[in-house]
């Protein structure tokens, strides 16, 4: 009888151990395939048939269609170079160059990927509504305030991610390092 | 998505923060598709490109993205293609005189599934030359 219930015991708790790994790989995504380069991840390969087990299920649970590899290639940012989640009550400052593409757009999303309302209308930029300096690089400003310049408001939203799409580009599956694909950092700056 | 006509071309609406047909879309883009159902036949499709970038994506019945295919990969005005099922393609006479290169011939895994044909919009200027170009589009039966 105890040995019964020892057992069950036991399956229970490997049950319930598994599932919870499962869904917390579902919800907080993993790295698993990806391409990470600074704050910025993109998983190539969920555009292609390739596209692994647990990339289809958060793609599934998400509702969102992948970009196809043909297509482009989309990078993500959560956090800032230093690890911190991004917060729409601070300024962030995206500066640098971005990897070769015909066109790329910059969005921000809430972590369930809805767009942002904000005093202006603004969601994002594409590459050629960028105002850039004379060497071809950028600064945009993340934050709750209107800032000279690229200014992308956050509306204030507490947690918030934002998508770098390359369009027509030649990252992808055998892109490796920051060489080959130069992302903008991400800092914070000051907080409300 | 929600239920949509099969084998033709639909416009979605632009996501705006309180209203988006799915989420992560990119709002830079006119975005139409086309829900096809090869069972009884191959589809044509084609699409005018537009001014800036055009990228038409095809999705199985599960969303998996098996081809993608732009503007300039297609090199011409018009991206026009084939879409069948690998049974329909093996069915095809072989004494046709049509080289590979001349038709563009796109194998779906699945009978039914979903075509994504993206307008890029670089400026809110050029939305509607996007929108007329997506308008454009064709998907049917041969």
């Amino acid at each position: 009888m105890r040995l019964l219930f020892g057992t069950v015991f036991a399956l229970a708790i490997a049950a319930a151990i598994g599932l919870g790994a499962t869904w917390i790989a579902l919800t907080r995504g993993t790295a698993y395939g990806g391409v990470t380069i600074g704050a910025w991840t993109a998983w190539p390969k969920n555009g292609t048939p390739g596209i692994d087990p647990y990339a289809r299920a958060m793609v599934a649970r998400t509702g969102e269609l992948p970009v196809g590899s043909g297509d482009g290639v989309a990078f993500f940012a959560r956090t800032d170079d230093a690890g911190q989640p991004l917060d729409g009550r601070c300024d962030v400052l995206l500066s640098g160059i971005t990897p070769q593409a015909r066109f790329w757009t910059l969005t921000l999303y809430d972590p369930e990927g809805r767009l942002v309302a904000n005093l202006v209308q603004r969601q994002g930029f594409t590459s050629q509504e960028i105002i850039r300096k004379a060497d071809g690089s950028f600064d945009v400003t993340v934050g709750p305030r209107a800032r000279p310049g690229n200014w992308l408001p956050t509306g204030g939203v507490e947690k918030y991610l934002l998508a770098l799409r390359l369009y027509d580009t030649p990252i992808g599956m055998a892109t490796r390092t920051g060489r080959d694909a130069p992302m903008p950092s991400i800092v914070k700056r000051a907080c409300l | 998505m929600p239920a949509s006509p099969v084998n033709s071309v639909i416009p979605v609406p632009t996501p705006t923060p309180e209203k988006a047909v799915m989420p992560f879309m990119d709002p830079a883009f006119a975005v139409s598709v086309c829900r096809y159902d090869l069972s009884r036949g191959p589809l044509k499709f084609s699409v005018p490109i537009s001014q800036a970038y055009t990228s038409v994506s095809f999705y199985t019945r599960t969303d998996v993205a098996y081809y993608a295919i732009n503007d300039r990969a297609a090199g011409r005005r018009v991206i026009e293609l084939d879409l069948m099922t690998a049974a329909q393609r093996a069915e095809l006479p072989e004494n046709e005189d049509i080289t590979a290169a001349d038709r563009l011939i796109v194998a779906s895994p699945t009978t039914t599934g979903l075509i994504m044909i993206r307008a890029l919009v670089p400026e809110t200027g050029w939305l509607q030359a996007a929108r007329n170009a997506l308008a454009a589009a064709q998907c049917r039966p041969q």
